[in-house]
């Protein structure tokens, strides 16, 4: 109704104004001050010749206490360079978004973080990549070990041809997490809870995971990656196979478990960027140009790169 | 893509809708000033015919404060935008505001102007009038310049000149004020002026609030309430 009122009171006001206006347009008296102004302004919307330096980062990449800590990373495939000297901080309990266009190194620099780029042979990383001040790279690091404290969530959910609470049991059960039976049944029931799977599924724990929906599998995903207690949940486009509804239950989910685990997450959606991270690092042919707060990065970038692609000036 | 730096937007239809909106506030703002410039004129010239003219035209930009707003919020829906382009739709949100009111203090110029124009009036009071009127044009001039430009220089200078304005409409008000001491027969009449030299003192504050939505437009920084000093330590520490 209010709509419907106000819809009335403009046409009126249009009604009635544009004779005015046509005969104001005609008028030489108009003319001068509409044009003194327009014919002068800038017809684009940059607003300001931003830093366009790509040899640092700029914002802020560093943190005290890190969680994890990357110094001088380069990442090689074969003689191509993917990544080059990044440096940066993931603090504890904290949503750090990667953006960036495609092909950028966002993906390849999560691989690194729980050295899953050692499955490709050609794949070659340099530099210092510290979790908890312990070089991952080290010769007595387990990368076993390393990825059950880094978990990883991928784009495609992929659960296994098994039933939804064997999909959960698994890594508890390999890594010997559980005594017996009971300890095991409550390991699964609280990863689904936590994952928000729970309600949906509890009536049906050894049904087949497949059978579930795009959204529900992709929770059980995260489910079985937190069965593990990691530490670190690394997500590369968790959200990006999935409808708007699953995609907000799986932002609702990772805003939870901010206050359990450290979060990194590589994502397509600058607006899904925005929602749920606390930082923000934009990635550019594989160097990282700008990391900061993620509500300034989006009102206020101090880099021209990161204002270009935030804005969609170019892809 | 190194290479690639566009000024637009790879949607043009969302330039397009940027550059829309930032000329609809243009033409409101030249409208505004030709109101104010009308007003001014009617009340100095005592011409009460232009006075009813500039009090019947206030609705046109009424118009088009509402029309802008909505294709605002149609940008802020459809294209989310981020950055400067955000700024942008905000500030012009703002912006718009500010100029609907300067109209309405124009059109009370040009109300005023009708009883103003039928008494026997001292000069004296036209002159400072005019001193007023012609700085409160040159501030709302240069505050649509800054904002057609994006110039946080001029957007500053003008910042600055208000504390001017202020101060003569200060004199305005003593003089009128010894002269209803003077003469209570005179109450009236030096009323009505004084609310005149009001609604231009009011010109002058909407005109420096444009200037700090075009500070915040370019350099991201809201610097409304805060001083001059705080201002240029804020923008120049960047």
């Amino acid at each position: 109704m209010h709509s419907n009122a106000r819809a009335l009171e403009r046409e009126e006001y249009f009604g009635r104004s544009l004779p005015a206006l046509a005969w104001f347009c005609q008028t030489k008296v108009w003319t001068p001050f509409y044009e003194s102004l327009y014919n002068k302004s800038i017809m684009t919307t940059h607003i300001e010749k931003k830093n366009n330096d790509t040899n640092e980062t700029w914002g802020q990449p560093f943190v005290d206490d890190a969680k994890i800590s990357i110094r001088n990373m380069d990442v090689f495939y074969a003689d191509k360079q993917a990544i080059f000297d990044v440096n940066l901080d993931i603090d504890k309990h904290e949503v750090i978004a990667l953006i960036g266009p495609s092909g950028c190194g966002k993906s390849t620099f999560l691989r690194c973080l729980n050295r899953m780029n050692d499955t490709i042979p050609i794949c070659r990383v340099e530099g210092d990549i510290n979790l908890d001040g312990e070089n991952i790279y080290d010769t007595d690091m387990d990368p076993v070990l390393l990825r059950a404290r880094v978990g990883m969530v991928f784009q495609k959910p992929n659960p296994f041809p098994k039933s939804i609470y064997e999909n959960v049991a698994y890594g508890p059960r390999l890594h010997g997490l559980a005594l017996n039976r009971a300890e095991l049944d409550e390991i699964v029931v609280t990863s689904l809870k936590k994952a928000g799977l729970y309600n949906e599924v509890k009536n049906r724990l050894h049904s087949v995971a497949t059978g579930l929906s795009g959204g529900q599998q992709q929770r059980l995903c995260i489910a079985r990656t937190i069965a593990i207690s990691p530490e670190v949940i690394l997500m590369d486009e968790p959200a990006s196979a999935l409808d708007p509804i699953a995609t907000a239950i799986i932002e609702e989910l990772i805003d939870d478990l901010r206050k359990n685990y450290t979060i990194a997450i590589v994502t397509h959606s600058m607006q899904q960027a925005a929602r749920v991270s606390q930082r923000t690092a934009y990635f550019h042919l594989g160097r990282i140009i700008e990391v900061g707060e993620t509500s300034q990065i989006f009102t206020n970038p101090q880099h021209e790169l990161t204002e270009n692609y935030i804005t969609g000036r170019f892809g | 893509m190194n290479d690639l730096s566009l000024d637009s937007h790879i949607s043009r239809r969302f330039n397009e809708e940027l550059e829309a909106v930032r000329h609809q506030v243009l033409v409101m703002g030249g409208l505004v000033e030709k109101q104010v410039a009308d007003g001014l004129t009617a009340l100095l010239k005592s011409d009460s015919s232009l006075g009813e003219v500039v009090a019947g035209a206030d609705f046109e930009i009424n118009a088009m404060e509402v029309a802008i707003d909505e294709q605002c919020t149609h940008i802020l829906a459809r294209r989310q935008p981020a950055a400067s382009d955000l700024r942008l739709v905000i500030a012009v949100i703002k912006t718009i505001s500010d100029l609907e009111r300067i109209g309405d203090e124009a059109e009370k110029l040009g109300r005023y102007a009708i009883p103003i124009a039928n008494k026997e009036t001292t000069p004296t009071y036209f002159v400072t009038l005019r001193h007023l009127g012609e700085h409160v044009k040159a501030m709302l001039h240069n505050a649509l310049d800054a904002f057609a430009h994006n110039d946080v220089e001029e957007a500053l200078t003008t910042i600055a000149s208000d504390e001017q304005v202020n101060q003569e409409f200060e004199a305005i008000s003593r003089q009128l004020i010894t002269r209803m001491m003077e003469d209570p027969r005179d109450i009236k009449n030096a009323m009505q002026i004084s609310w005149c030299a009001r609604a231009l003192e009011r010109i002058g504050d909407h005109s420096k609030n444009i200037c700090e939505y075009v500070v915040y437009l370019v350099k991201g920084k809201d610097v409304r309430h805060t001083s001059l000093e705080r201002f240029h330590k804020g923008i120049t520490t960047d």
